[in-house]
């Protein structure tokens, strides 16, 4: 018995990395709903103790509250850019976002900011953080429903993101 | 199967703003507008769903404060069905409430409007954020601002179910009750806080109110309208956030009506005009004479500068104390200059957190009866609560079922809309003269702005987390001179 206790204590000693993905959206707001669609349906994929999977609608300030304490933050968001087509997924890394200083915003700090200043108080931040965007053809009707191909996007979205959970865990 | 970019721009423009101001002939400001694609969809969208799900679709409106639109919409509810929560259960909600409310002013204070004065309005733009703020008050107090804010959203998170957009509120009480060992955690939590707004005011005091050119900011023409006031107090005319009268006064103090939430089309009419979605509100005895301010304009404001003004006083000592000194430094009531907020909200922190400790030492609090359920056909209900931005108000009508056949909402940013167009356009007036367009317009008309902690939108969220504003002047033959985007 003693001998095989040994290895399995062993083996709950390692430390897993803490993995968060956040889907970001209004879930009344047609397409800007795609990352919360997509969380929810990882959460029936992927139960492992060490990945929490989340959704609501956040800024920056709340950013912060939300990733402190994890190794790696995915978040899953909808985006629109000039020359994107509805569906498209992306990954965006956020040394790629612009620290646009001070904003005119009453909700918060901006993401870039909200990072930095964890940093600053030696916060636990994550050593990497990803975002999952997709472009997105409507975010001001109100529907519970994406545009169609915005939604069939979501199915490859969460492989995309599954791929990327599952290469932490044989990482580690 | 995906495409990995270095940020295009992104466009995500739900919720933005856009200030638009022209010049005359000469050159000189002739009129400015912020224009918004607001939020009323969401009544429309509303009609047909059951009341019941309205505590948790309102509260999507905003990504800020979710628990304003919960709380209120519970209220609503149990208006809408005739049921009385128990004392425990209104207790639970208005602890919770204030939690919210502390955290709120909190995060406005060191985060977003507070580093104008902080920082310094004259501060290299890059500076006036939170880091900046910390670089003034020392590394320690900021980790005290973070460990206050994850406490005090602990509350939440705890009896609301979630922190962002909680699910507590439910028609005649709430979904959880008070326990000994929550009891006794919190309790910690809102005797901390008190010490923490003693420490924020305590840093207004140094930093702001001993500083002669801040005080003249404060106190200049340029940050100043006569306008009526609104907001919730209790039986005894005292600050109140979570419930009471809607109380108005004048422009010199005085008392001009005061109502239940129930009466508010007897007193509060909406315009539109036609270049914003945004409508706005103005008192209907006085009737909308365009974006004046003085007696016979009903343009009102609301949120603290407004709040402290309807009062007669803060509900507890110490707010209290803060609450005297404020009138006796700035002039007597009422004061109506808009950047005095800042301190105003610092003061009603204060409340918040004493109102915190009165709540959960209250013996009642534990009381495991949390749910009043004895409801009525419904057919209308009215709330109200005070956001931490000002005065919100749901109104529903429903079928016998409790389906939504009609709702109304009056957001807090909504009644603040004519004086924040105002507000900028003063600004605007104060700094543009002959077609030249000084280069402190920006930081001068966001502060203008920024007082208000406006909130322009539901759920607004750039990926690079900034509500988009775009600032275009215009000269006398309608010809865009300059534009200034924020996204």
């Amino acid at each position: 018995m003693l001998a095989q206790s040994v290895p399995y204590v062993a083996s709950a000693c390692v430390v897993m990395k803490k993995v968060l993905v956040y889907g970001v959206g209004n879930p009344y707001r047609c397409d800007d709903a795609v990352g919360i669609k997509a969380a929810e349906e990882l959460a029936k994929k992927v139960q492992k103790p060490n990945i929490d999977i989340k959704w609501g609608s956040i800024d920056g300030v709340a950013i912060l509250d939300e990733i402190v304490g994890y190794d790696r933050v995915i978040f899953v968001d909808s985006i629109k850019t000039e020359k994107g087509k509805p569906g498209d997924i992306y990954k965006i890394k956020p040394s790629s976002l612009q620290d646009t200083g001070s904003s005119f915003s009453s909700h918060g700090i901006n993401f870039v900011s909200a990072l930095a200043f964890g940093k600053k108080f030696n916060l636990k931040m994550p050593e990497q953080t990803e975002i999952y965007a997709v472009e997105i053809a409507d975010n001001t009707s109100f529907s519970e429903e994406c545009t169609e191909k915005v939604q069939a996007s979501i199915p490859k979205l969460v492989e995309a993101i599954m791929e990327e959970i599952e290469a932490i865990g044989n990482n580690e | 199967m995906y495409k990995e970019i270095t940020i295009d721009p992104i466009t995500r423009l739900e919720g933005h703003g856009k200030i638009d101001i022209f010049l005359d002939d000469k050159g000189d400001v002739a009129h400015a507008c912020l224009q918004v694609p607001e939020l009323r969809g969401y009544e429309r969208f509303a009609v047909g769903r059951l009341a019941e799900e309205m505590p948790r679709i309102t509260e999507t409106i905003c990504g800020v404060c979710p628990t304003t639109h919960h709380t209120c919409s519970g209220k609503t509810l149990d208006d809408l069905y005739g049921v009385e929560p128990p004392p425990a259960a209104k207790k639970i909600r208005e602890f919770v409430y204030n939690a919210f409310m502390f955290e709120d002013h909190n995060l406005h204070f060191y985060f977003l409007g507070g580093p104008d004065f902080i920082v310094g309005p004259a501060a290299p733009k890059a500076e006036r954020n939170i880091v900046g703020v910390i670089g003034k008050v020392g590394l320690e107090i900021g980790k005290k601002v973070i460990d206050i804010r994850k406490r005090t959203r602990n509350i939440i998170q705890t009896m609301g179910g979630r922190v962002v957009h909680p699910v507590h509120c439910l028609p005649g009480g709430v979904s959880k009750p008070m326990t000994t060992e929550l009891q006794a955690e919190f309790k910690k939590t809102a005797e901390d806080s008190v010490e923490f707004a003693k420490f924020s005011l305590q840093a207004f005091d140094d930093i702001v109110l001993k500083n002669k050119t801040y005080v003249d900011l404060i106190l200049s023409d340029i940050y100043t309208h006569k306008t009526y006031y609104m907001g919730l107090v209790d039986d005894n005319n005292k600050v109140s956030f979570y419930d009471g009268w809607i109380r108005v006064v004048d422009q010199e103090g005085k008392e001009f009506a005061k109502f239940k939430a129930q009466e508010y089309l007897d007193h509060i009419a909406e315009g539109v005009e036609s270049w914003t979605y945004i409508k706005f509100p103005y008192l209907k005895n006085v009737g909308w004479k365009g974006f004046v301010d003085g007696k016979d304009s009903g343009v009102y404001r609301v949120a603290p500068l407004a709040r402290l003004n309807v009062s007669d006083g803060m509900a507890t000592p110490l707010a209290q104390e803060h609450y005297e000194r404020y009138y006796e430094t700035l002039g007597g009531k009422p004061v109506h200059r808009t950047l005095a907020t800042h301190w105003a909200r610092l003061i009603e922190a204060m409340q918040a957190a004493e109102r915190m400790v009165e709540l959960i030492n209250d013996p009642e609090i534990l009381d495991p009866n949390i749910r009043n359920m004895d409801f009525q056909t419904p057919k209308k209900g009215l709330g109200v609560i005070e956001a931490p931005r000002g005065t919100l108000f749901h109104h529903y009508e429903t079928d016998e079922r409790g389906r939504l056949t009609k709702a109304n909402l009056i957001v807090a940013t909504v009644n603040n809309s004519a004086a924040i167009n105002m507000s900028i356009e003063k600004a605007a007036r104060g700094l543009i003269k002959g077609n030249k367009v000084d280069d402190g317009l920006l930081n001068m008309v966001e502060m203008a702005f920024r007082a208000y902690d406006p909130c322009l939108a539901c759920a607004t969220h750039t990926v690079n987390g900034r509500t988009p504003l775009e600032i275009s002047i215009y000269d006398g033959s309608q010809k865009l001179l300059r534009s200034i985007k924020t996204f």
